[in-house]
């Protein structure tokens, strides 16, 4: 079930691209729909917002399609990604450790979190949403407890340490450079997923990993890489949620791992594993931060976004459904 | 492909032409939460004023104080619907300086209201509306002074055994705090050495570092602060029931809601204080802001009375200074004021607003 367009755009189309095809035409269509009825929405102003909001949850979308692909779920992500900036906050305003290491730390938090969780996945055989649900609370607890529970605060953008908000976020004229560093790590991930051999085993351990196994490759490694890998992108979307929001709190982030999954999972990607691709993820984080900054600029509370979200999701999955059945009768 | 292409750009012709038809001033206010009872009075006086002003008023805010993420991104998302004005309380007002950069490079004023957007360096914040905590803790002062009882025990202090007043502050950094209590015990010693010329120069404050003049003359009043080592429940509890054992203690000052809770707390939820059989029925109790505890506590009578910040007063204000900031006209900072409430007025329509639980 690898998704390369093999013969032909209207057959890949009809087959496994379907479900991008229809996330970009939700895409549009929300676009249009808000263009039309929210206030200042077709604007610049608003399409740099939905890239803003778009970062830490694409960040975040990238390790979980890997995980997903290979069968597996991470729901660490959201407090591994706050927790991550967090620390980053501790080593800055505490440790006074010079912008550019307190960076590094937050993706080396992000990418160790992933490694425990591999290790408990990969070594431990520790069923994912079970080792992932537990490092849910560690990452939580463990850096609330490194920031006594105290709020970390970065420096403004006016700040001079306040400019890694200008080289990873965005520019005081408003450049969205944080869309450039997401492409960058989009191609960087879309690479390793086609074109190396830990692409191929996430894809092969999602659709069988017995199969896997029993061919001679110790899937275990492999399991153990694809989580470090997701905590990774964790760290990532740690240094930009940092830049975002500059004030951190603790005990905060459980939920924002449910954006990670419903993106991937609107942009085409199975539960069941095997299924998923990382452009499908990218227009699933797009359609979420769309309606988000769309209900935002007609006024509708926050809570609808989650709504509709839900709608989109369980829509998004029906149609995966509905196509199957249809493949099989056929 | 064309056609599609077509109805594309008549979309995107329309939504800038419904966008640009949009007539009449639009005000955003946001405040820490939505789910709040304060910001909801402050949202009443908001709207109100926003009728008489013939503004459009939008009300937004994160669902919890503690959700500043939730925050940011709402004040980004009204400084790109390029509102006439932005009424703000920050969750944390580091948090919201990015975005307000925004808001002052794109002529946008931001008026504060409650706590408004303390040390905002963006210049985007051009006054607040807010309680002048100096001035309301002045006013406790005066609502107690005025009580003929509280009179009638100051009187009977002397050299060997003089009255105390004591204020219960929960902690000695909290601006708010400290300029209520500062306005607290200054219009009290004031007030004291007024009531008779035998107190003149005969009223000491003390009982911490920050709090600390001497009187000129022996003390036969004296005005207390207590601080609890930390903000936590316990620890004011404990300097609470302290506060109890110190004698010819004439009235005490809770200076905010944690420390009327732990006040009430210490006294068995109130009944102690209960003005017929409770064991200390003739203490002065006087509170600050309001809550269902306390509330139950003024209404009973267990409290002589309380004093509440005007939410509905900040909304109604602030939106009237947006306006006029929109306007291009000059603003500066309002005091809305303080109200006096005890177990007479507490039901009042105009008082019960401004009553949180």
């Amino acid at each position: 079930m690898n998704e390369k367009p093999s013969h032909g755009l209207v057959a890949y189309l009809k087959g496994p691209g379907q479900q991008i095809a229809i996330a970009i035409a939700v895409l549009v269509v929300l676009f249009i729909f808000f263009s039309l009825f929210g206030s200042n929405f077709y604007s610049w102003d608003t399409l740099i917002s939905i890239f803003d909001s778009s970062y830490y949850t694409g960040f975040m979308a990238i390790g979980m399609t890997l995980v997903i692909i290979s069968g597996g779920i991470d729901l660490s992500v959201g407090t591994v990604t706050v927790g991550s900036a967090l620390i980053g906050g501790v080593a800055y305003n505490v440790w006074k450790l010079p912008m550019g290491q307190c960076l590094l730390l937050i993706v080396l938090t992000g990418t160790l979190f992933g490694l425990m969780n591999g290790f408990f996945i990969g070594k431990l055989n520790i069923p994912p949403f079970i080792a992932t649900l537990g490092a849910q609370f560690i990452s939580m607890g463990l850096c609330s407890v490194a920031a006594r529970v105290q709020t970390m605060r970065y420096p403004s953008i006016t700040h001079a340490d306040g400019w890694f908000k200008t080289v990873f976020f965005k520019t005081t004229s408003g450049f969205p450079m944080g869309a450039m560093w997401l492409v960058f790590f989009f191609i960087l991930a879309w690479v390793l997923l086609q074109y190396t051999k830990l692409g191929n085993y996430t894809y092969a351990i999602g659709n069988s990993e017995e199969t896997v196994r029993l061919s001679g490759i110790n899937t275990s490694n492999w399991k153990l890489l694809i989580y470090t890998v997701s905590g990774f992108f964790s760290g990532l979307a740690g240094v930009i949620y940092a830049a975002t929001f500059t004030s951190i709190t603790p005990q905060t982030g459980g939920g924002l791992e449910m954006y990670a999954i419903a993106a991937c999972v609107i942009g085409g990607a199975s539960l069941a594993g095997g299924v998923g691709s990382l452009a499908g993820t990218m227009i699933g984080v797009l359609v979420i931060n769309v309606l988000k900054q769309g209900l935002m600029s007609m006024w509708i509370p926050v809570q609808w976004q989650q709504v509709l979200i839900g709608v989109v999701v369980v829509a998004a999955v029906l149609v995966d459904v509905i196509r199957s059945k249809r493949a099989r009768s056929a | 492909m064309k056609l599609k292409m077509t109805a594309l750009l008549a979309f995107a012709a329309v939504a800038m032409f419904a966008t640009a038809a949009q007539a009449g001033q639009t005000i955003v206010i946001i405040s820490k939460s939505l789910q709040n009872q304060f910001y909801q009075a402050s949202f009443k006086g908001a709207e109100d004023a926003g009728r008489e002003l013939g503004v459009r008023i939008v009300v937004n805010g994160p669902d919890a104080e503690s959700n500043i993420p939730q925050q940011v991104e709402q004040v980004q998302a009204a400084i790109n619907q390029k509102p006439d004005a932005i009424v703000l309380a920050a969750c944390d007002p580091e948090a919201v300086q990015d975005a307000l950069v925004k808001a002052k490079t794109n002529g946008i004023p931001v008026i504060g209201f409650d706590s408004g957007v303390p040390g905002d360096t963006s210049g985007a914040v051009v006054a607040t509306a807010a309680t002048n905590n100096e001035n309301a803790g002045a006013f406790v002062a005066d609502n107690l002074a005025d009580y003929d009882v509280f009179q009638a025990k100051i009187k009977a202090g002397t050299e060997a055994a003089p009255a105390t007043v004591a204020v219960l502050a929960q902690d000695s950094t909290s601006g708010s705090i400290v300029q209520r209590t500062d306005g607290f015990v200054n219009q009290m010693k004031k007030r004291i050495e007024a009531m008779d010329p035998g107190l003149k120069g005969a009223v000491s404050i003390g009982g911490q570092t920050n709090w600390d003049v001497p009187s000129e003359k022996p003390a036969k009043v004296k005005i207390v602060v207590t601080v609890p080592p930390t903000t936590t429940p316990a620890d004011i509890q404990a300097v609470g029931s302290a506060m109890l054992m110190v004698p010819n203690t004439a009235a005490i000052f809770a200076a905010n809601q944690d420390a009327v809770n732990g006040f009430i707390s210490v006294t068995a939820d109130a009944t102690e204080l209960d003005r017929t059989k409770g064991r200390y029925k003739d203490l002065i109790v006087v509170g600050f802001d309001a809550g269902s505890n306390q509330k139950d506590a003024v209404r009973s009578g267990a409290f002589y009375g309380s004093v509440t910040q005007d939410p509905y007063r900040m909304g109604y204000e602030a939106i009237r200074m947006a306006v006029d900031a929109a306007n291009g006209k000059k603003v500066t900072d309002i005091d809305t004021g303080a109200k006096w409430y005890n177990s007479k007025n507490i039901d009042d329509p105009d008082i019960a607003v401004l009553l949180y639980d």
